[in-house]
């Protein structure tokens, strides 16, 4: 039998509470591992909006999105185990691991299913010269969502490990040791791919440019 | 230098309009917010969990396992069970294991026939190759010396055989003659073997090609089965 507890009120409780201690983390963690399923549903809370942004950074759909943040945090319930507390990493941390790898695994599928769909049509690719041509130089919603839309085009054409770095490293503003902790990778493969993860979207700009 | 002054400007565009296109795929705290509050979510969560759960008690590992993994047994336990990613290192193992399993079963059932070639003569194997009188009688003192002759080859031979022989006490039991199991009676019939005193269901004297009462079906008979050098039936007798 499973206890699920309406979570609708944790958000004011989280609120009220000085949260993003570690401790805090940990001891829920401590919780939900004795059997405690509305601790889990407070760790979701405090840390939600973390990885909704994170997922944000590689997908644009909000199912996509939304598809992400669930697994992201399901896979972390069953890996609670081998959750170390404060020995290895924070739990925000941990966590955005998962959240990672979970979108690592969703781009190498999603390339594989949606190939023929990330294609551009012809006129997707006048658009995207033309928006490559005057970018940064609009600033209305429109124009940024259309940018948007055709930038994630523009990177579905690369390799996973390549786009995870590259967006880790770009959009996400972390150091490469910070990458290569998120990824798991060496921080010398880090480095190899971020270089041939550039020189593949140069390759892929050259044609519309 | 005018080329490579035009080159590194070429390359210090592309590398702003990498950034720019990097930078394009950023979305609003607000749409972060919409998404991260949606009421939803925390529901997908908990079937996906509800879900994964079924499915790992359906592949009969514990429903909360997460609960007492903090033991490295488990968490091995864990990474074998999960069947999306397995560690280079276990299929490997899994390869050699199967490897060594295979090379074993090639192995072994050549060993006894091989040795027994070598230090015994065959003697001649009294189970009738036609259907056998049915009536009951008693089991001599020591049965395996009439009904079915066996090479006694070493002396580790020898008490396995002594194992699966009926010992002196099974005198006062009542047999029945051997009846041959007509899938195995041909003309490659084994001129050796060993008999396995076995408890059956008769259900299970269909498979080996016999009739049954099937109103008994659940019932258990015991029986001797005479088992050819080559790991086949040859015979069976009821034991009452």
């Amino acid at each position: 039998m499973e206890h699920w507890t309406d979570i609708s009120g944790f958000a004011t409780a989280a609120a009220l509470e000085p949260v993003t201690h570690e401790a805090v983390d940990d001891e829920l963690v401590a919780a939900v591992r004795s059997g405690d399923e509305a601790a889990f549903a407070l760790l979701f809370e405090r840390h939600r909006r973390s990885v909704t942004r994170l997922a944000y950074r590689f997908f644009y759909r909000r199912e996509q999105v939304e598809d992400i943040v669930q697994e992201s945090f399901a896979n972390a319930y069953f890996a609670l185990g081998a959750y170390r507390g404060g020995q290895e990493r924070s739990f925000i941390a941990w966590l955005s691991r998962i959240t990672v790898r979970a979108c690592y695994d969703a781009l190498r599928r999603s390339r594989r299913a949606e190939s023929v769909m990330s294609e551009l049509n012809q006129e997707e690719e006048g658009l995207l010269a033309e928006k490559l041509r005057d970018v940064g130089k609009g600033n209305d919603i429109e124009s940024a969502a259309i940018s948007r839309d055709l930038a994630n085009k523009l990177l579905q054409r690369l390799e996973p490990d390549d786009r995870i770095v590259l967006t880790l490293l770009s959009v996400g503003d972390l150091s490469v040791a910070e990458t290569a902790e998120l990824t798991g990778w060496s921080v010398s493969k880090v480095k190899m791919r971020a270089h041939r993860a550039r020189r593949s979207l140069r390759r892929v700009l050259h044609r519309f440019v | 230098m005018m080329l490579r002054r035009k080159k590194l400007s070429g390359d210090e565009g592309f590398d702003q309009l990498q950034r720019e296109v990097l930078l394009a795929v950023k979305v609003s705290e607000e749409e972060i917010e919409e998404v991260a509050t949606s009421p939803d979510l925390y529901e997908g969560v908990r079937l996906r969990i509800a879900r994964e759960r079924r499915q790992r008690s359906g592949g009969k590992v514990l429903a909360d396992d997460w609960r007492s993994a903090d033991s490295a047994g488990l968490n091995f336990i864990r990474a074998l069970l999960v069947p999306s990613r397995p560690p280079q290192w276990i299929l490997t193992a899994a390869a050699v294991l199967l490897l060594v399993a295979v090379a074993l079963l090639l192995w072994l059932p050549k060993q006894p026939r091989e040795s027994s070639e070598i230090a015994q003569p065959v003697i001649p194997q009294t189970v009738p190759s036609r259907p056998l009188d049915l009536g009951s009688r008693v089991l001599p003192a020591s049965p395996q010396k009439v009904l079915v002759a066996v090479p006694l080859v070493s002396k580790q031979q020898r008490r396995i055989y002594r194992r699966d022989q009926p010992s002196d006490n099974h005198a006062d039991e009542i047999a029945t003659d051997f009846l041959p199991l007509t899938f195995t009676a041909d003309s490659t019939a084994p001129e050796s073997g060993h008999l396995v005193r076995v408890t059956i269901p008769r259900s299970a004297l269909l498979a080996m090609g016999l009739p049954m009462n099937a109103e008994r079906a659940g019932e258990l008979v015991r029986a001797d089965v005479f088992i050819g050098d080559d790991g086949l039936a040859r015979a069976i007798r009821f034991i009452q």
